[in-house]
């Protein structure tokens, strides 16, 4: 009895074997739910590109290729005389079985990266195999760490073609965006993106990496609106923003072009409509339109207080405000559509942290536990005649909270926390607490 | 993910419902799962719908999935599966729309003895395409207020429609319109989903 069900499981492996061996073209692998084996046929489908796997067998299976590999191929005091090359092929075909049932084996991995090591595993097919894995089990990071590791291989390579390299970019993102979709609020496909996209900077000299950050730019708004409670992919969101900022200026056009939005027109028209009614700002939004970069930030923040001489990049600042502020605008339109999500909250505290910033970093101010400190220019280090870090009076602070951004803010969010409340979403509070605790949106109260 | 499984337009007999359209998006599921999968919603449709009042709407949560239904008084049911991120408000203008487009296109006298080959209203997929991104439907959900005249009941799971003493395992153990293979699946997806995923 004994001896015809290791026959059968040998048969099964075999069967495996033989359907891996189309590994380019296979698409996802499953176990499908059959309780007994009543047709006495092979438990291994092979339809459309898709391998399947009877669930009667898998206990089976599994325990026997599982015991083979620890007995045969783990053992401590044989592992130095143990001759890879002459077994590898069988080890090959367990470890494939093995895994395929249950990814979660970093054991069994290490394996794997040994043999590829030895050059008996292809990287290629490798990387195929991890694919089959992650259409089964998005989640599983022990997959995607395998991934990493052999990417970091393949592009340590010198021989590596910039078309092959192409190539590997759209698998890899293509990869991540399947992984993502088949299970929400998936960390591991995110980070992984984000591992990819930093790594391809690494790399910068083959090609230029910032194309990608406006293809994913856009790829993240389009998915954001989709998934309003992941907050894995509004993180991954934040992390293209912040790869914006590092355009230069041929690609910021190129980028502007293919939001297909006036970015410009947009942030004019928050700021028209929220500027501080008691002051004496008197411009109407289409002469802010034709304002330079250096202007609009000269009237949103005044004249820069710094004591040393270095040029502030106000274009860069404009920039980075555009972007945030059309991030504010579609935060906005998600919150009033898809109602009580508390990761659409999250993300419009990432904005507002992120606007507040740039006031803070044009002042060269930081915060600090809870107070306010002077900073030394990033640029020259000059430092300043007083005390280094010493705290900030009152007065000092006043320049941020005069400043016309900082109120133009102000009123924008109360304007969209009433209107919030109105609509009985709760989190509309919490955010109003936040921005007066954490962002320290208060203060303004006594400078007005 | 804001996502629509399926959208269904359904008779509800004496005894019985039958399905008179409908259309699915399985994309997301696993190849060997799909049969199952839209065995299963074909299923739960008719349940709900033999389960559900005339002229009310039910909003049902199981699980991950969002079930939507509105019986009308003259016995249409339209049925539509999403996630629970999908707005309610939206899907039920959506169910109003179609089963209105339906009346116009199929005459009543049709309806207790269709099925699924007789009926001709091939617009379901192209609306379960296009209604993937609620806010396409929200244009015309603005227009069509008069939803608030039957109100949404909401239901935190399945078990909350059936009646006294049913049980949704026995009612999926008895059917005969499940194949071996589904019941198998109902019986794996059960045992996976009672314990937690990280």
């Amino acid at each position: 009895m004994e001896e015809d069900k290791f026959a059968l499981v040998e048969r099964i492996i075999k069967d495996i074997h033989l359907v891996l061996s189309k590994i380019a073209e296979l698409r996802a692998f499953d176990i499908v739910p059959v309780d007994t084996n009543i047709r006495n046929k092979s438990p291994v489908l092979h339809l459309e590109n898709c391998l399947g796997l009877e669930s009667w067998c898998i206990k089976h299976v599994y325990m026997y290729s599982y015991s083979e590999i620890m007995d045969k191929y783990c053992t401590k005091g044989r592992r130095k005389t143990f001759n890879v090359s002459l077994n590898s092929e069988r080890l090959i075909k367990l470890l494939n079985v093995t895994l395929l049932l249950n990814p979660e084996l970093s054991l069994f991995w290490n394996k794997r990266r040994m043999l590829v090591l030895e050059c008996l595993l292809d990287k290629i097919y490798e990387l195929h195999f991890t694919r089959l894995i992650l259409s089964r089990k998005p989640k599983c990071n022990d997959a995607f760490a395998y991934r990493r590791w052999l990417l970091d291989i393949m592009f340590k390579d010198d021989s590596l073609q910039n078309n092959n390299i192409q190539d590997i970019i759209n698998e890899e993102l293509n990869i991540c965006t399947l992984a993502s979709d088949k299970n929400p609020n998936n960390y591991h496909s995110w980070n992984h993106r984000i591992w990819f996209l930093n790594k391809l900077k690494t790399l910068e000299k083959q090609f230029n990496v910032h194309y990608h950050y406006i293809k994913e730019y856009n790829f993240s708004e389009q998915w954001v609106a989709k998934n309003v409670s992941d907050y894995s992919c509004f993180h991954y969101r934040q992390f293209c923003i912040k790869n914006i900022y590092l355009l230069n200026d041929d690609l910021w056009i190129k980028f502007t072009k293919s939001v297909n939005l006036d970015l410009r027109k947009t942030f004019v028209r928050i700021l028209a409509a929220n500027f501080p009614k008691d002051s004496t700002i008197q411009v109407s939004e289409d002469d802010l339109l034709t304002y330079s970069e250096n202007n609009l930030v000269n009237l949103l923040l005044f004249h820069s207080v710094k004591k040393c001489y270095c040029i502030l990049d106000n274009v860069l600042v404009c920039r980075k405000l555009e972007t945030l502020f059309h991030e504010l605008e579609v935060n906005n339109e998600l919150i009033r559509f898809y109602k009580h999500h508390e990761t659409l909250w999250y993300h419009r505290r990432f904005i507002i942290h992120e606007i507040v910033r740039i006031i803070y970093d044009h002042f060269c101010l930081t915060k600090s536990n809870g107070s306010l400190i002077r900073n030394t220019c990033k640029k020259c280090t000059y430092d300043d005649e007083r005390q280094k870090q010493a705290k900030m009076v009152r007065y000092d602070s006043n320049c941020i909270y005069s400043c016309v951004l900082f109120n133009v803010l102000l009123t924008h969010e109360r304007k969209f926390v009433e209107e919030m409340r109105m609509n009985f979403d709760n989190y509309a509070d919490r955010h109003e607490k936040y921005l007066k605790f954490v962002e320290g949106f208060n203060n303004s109260s006594k400078c007005l | 993910m804001v996502r629509v499984y399926a959208l269904g337009v359904l008779y509800k007999g004496v005894n019985s419902a039958t399905v008179l359209k409908a259309a699915y998006d399985l994309q997301s599921f696993s190849f060997f799962q799909r049969s199952s999968v839209q065995e299963f919603m074909v299923f739960v449709s008719k349940t709900i719908v033999e389960r559900t009042q005339q002229s009310t709407r039910q909003s049902v949560k199981e699980g991950e999935y969002m079930l939507q239904v509105y019986v009308r008084a003259d016995n249409l049911a339209g049925i539509l599966i999403s996630d629970h991120e999908y707005p309610n408000r939206v899907a039920h203008t959506l169910i109003t729309k179609i089963l209105d487009e339906f009346t116009a296109k199929v005459p009543a006298s049709s309806w207790a003895t269709g099925n699924e080959s007789t009926v001709d209203f091939p617009v379901l997929p192209q609306y379960l395409a296009k209604y993937q991104n609620p806010r396409e439907a929200d244009a015309l959900t603005k227009i069509q207020n008069d939803l608030d005249e039957t109100k949404i009941i909401l239901h935190d799971t399945i078990k909350a429609v059936l009646e006294r003493g049913e049980k949704l395992d026995d009612l999926v153990a008895k059917s005969d319109s499940l194949t071996m293979h589904s019941k198998a699946f109902y019986k794996t997806a059960r045992k996976t989903n009672s314990c937690c995923n990280f």
